[in-house]
């Protein structure tokens, strides 16, 4: 008797979740998917599928045209892409990238404990339901608060202020939030700074092609936390060092940066204020571009900054 | 029980038109681009074929879809990724004696001789513009394969000149 209940609770629950993604609208389901995404959680596929289904749903009644229909899509499968035998390849495997990392999926077990397209019923486990339940919560008070303005168009870069005093300097936006808390270490390791802008779709000039000569990279390490995404990256020589720190301010700004009592000066290149300063015997440029908040800090001669200024707008 | 040609051809279609539009959705919102996203999921039936007695064993189809798309994802920006740090890599080796990267070079020059500038043009519509394979293929006149095996030539001259 308690099973059945139990099954029910666990119904409604689901039931309740496909309401609450019903209400959403499609961009905002658009971005929860994106941020699905990034979960490397398999068990979040049980959610990413419940979001697909509500979209697919919606396009079938009212196609959008932003996505092509199946028919066609087919069509140009069997023209384009099918394979003759089984011994072709994906069509992005180029051999050595993809020797560490195969293309088909290595841990289709771990799958069969979802219940998506799966040939025995078992209901879902109770909790991740629960799980998905504050998920979605959470996203819907987060869409529904006044910070979905920022969202859907973007950081008001123009309300958005360099404020400094005698020790502090940052920009300061009209909205400040909570940056909320660190999700987990990189998966990916890259060997430089412009590969993992280019790999999370960052188009935007932020990474200087110069460096002084004799420093390497010595580290490079992104953060993903549910409101921002940080690059940094070290370059050493010997005792010396340079940081060049990216971060995507969609949603607020870093807050700010400590700095000498005196010196701050302004670098204008490519349209772009850069505020240069000094901290600690370190030089220091700090400057937006588009949603970018980036910082350069290192034992450099203000030269030298500006020449890796400079580059960066070079290609 | 072993099936037939056309049955896993019957299997493969069924579950092509049940689950592009979703795999689409994903992959299109994860990839901001339209035909990049279409070209992922495409790829992923693709390695369905290849990979269908696997697929047909599963217990869970459309996770193995899912999980292979999220792999394709991941292999399609890695992949595009290395293209362009290889553009910068040899523009770089170069930079001294030619300056930096721009149309305004001959890319035979700039790149010594080892590429062509019609593989240059192929390299810049693909890690550059985001053209997706199929894209580059059809304005070029080959097919998705042959443009993908130029793109390897390339990749392979590349490493050995410049790695």
């Amino acid at each position: 008797m308690r099973g059945v209940q139990a099954m029910s609770e666990l119904d409604d629950i689901k039931r309740k979740n496909t309401e609450q993604l019903d209400q959403m609208s499609t961009d905002d389901l658009e971005e929860l998917l994106k941020a699905k995404s990034q979960s490397s959680e398999n068990t979040d596929m049980e959610d990413v599928f419940s979001i697909l289904e509500v979209i697919e749903k919606r396009e079938k009644t009212n196609p959008s045209g932003k996505y092509t229909g199946v028919d066609a899509a087919w069509d140009s499968f069997q023209k384009n892409y099918r394979p003759s035998s089984k011994e072709a390849k994906s069509i992005y495997d180029f051999a050595e990238d993809t020797k560490d990392n195969t293309s088909y999926p290595s841990d289709v077990k771990k799958l069969e404990d979802i219940n998506l397209f799966r040939r025995d019923r078992r209901p879902l486990r109770r909790k991740a339901l629960l799980r998905m339940a504050c998920v979605i919560a959470s996203v819907v008070i987060v869409l529904f608060s006044s910070t979905i303005v920022a969202r859907a168009f973007g950081f008001d870069l123009w309300g958005a202020v360099a404020k400094w005093t005698s020790d502090t300097f940052g920009f300061e936006s009209k909205d400040t939030t909570d940056e909320g808390t660190v999700t987990g270490p990189p998966v990916i390791k890259y060997v430089d700074l412009a590969e993992a802008l280019y790999d999370y779709n960052i188009a935007a000039e932020l990474v200087p092609s110069w460096i002084p000569n004799a420093f390497s990279l010595a580290d490079l390490k992104i953060l993903e936390t549910p409101k921002k995404i940080v690059f940094d990256a070290v370059y050493n020589n010997d005792n010396k060092s340079i940081t060049i720190h990216i971060t995507d301010i969609s949603e607020g700004t870093n807050g700010s940066y400590e700095k000498d009592e005196q010196y701050t000066t302004i670098y204008e290149k490519n349209d772009i204020i850069h505020y240069i300063m000094t901290n600690n015997e370190q030089i220091v440029a700090i400057w937006m571009n588009e949603n970018y908040e980036c910082m350069i800090s290192g034992n450099l001669s203000e030269h030298e900054l500006k020449k890796m200024i400079d580059s960066i707008y070079e290609r | 029980m072993m099936l037939s040609k056309n049955e896993q051809g019957l299997f493969i279609e069924t579950l092509y038109r049940e689950m592009f539009t979703q795999l689409n959705i994903y992959a299109q919102n994860v990839l901001r681009d339209r035909s990049l996203g279409e070209e992922a999921v495409q790829d992923t039936f693709r390695i369905a074929c290849i990979k269908i007695d696997e697929l047909m064993a599963s217990s869970n189809p459309k996770g193995w879809l899912m999980n292979t798309l999220k792999n394709v994802i991941s292999n399609m920006k890695r992949s595009r990724a290395r293209m362009l740090r290889m553009l910068f890599v040899a523009a770089e080796m170069n930079e001294a004696s030619f300056g930096s990267v721009n149309d305004d070079i001959d890319p035979e020059i700039m790149y010594g001789g080892v590429i062509s500038s019609e593989d240059f043009a192929l390299l810049k519509k693909i890690v550059l513009e985001r053209y997706s394979i199929l894209e580059a293929a059809e304005e070029l006149g080959i097919s998705v394969e042959a443009c993908k095996k130029r793109l390897q030539r390339i990749k392979e001259k590349f490493k050995k000149n410049f790695e």
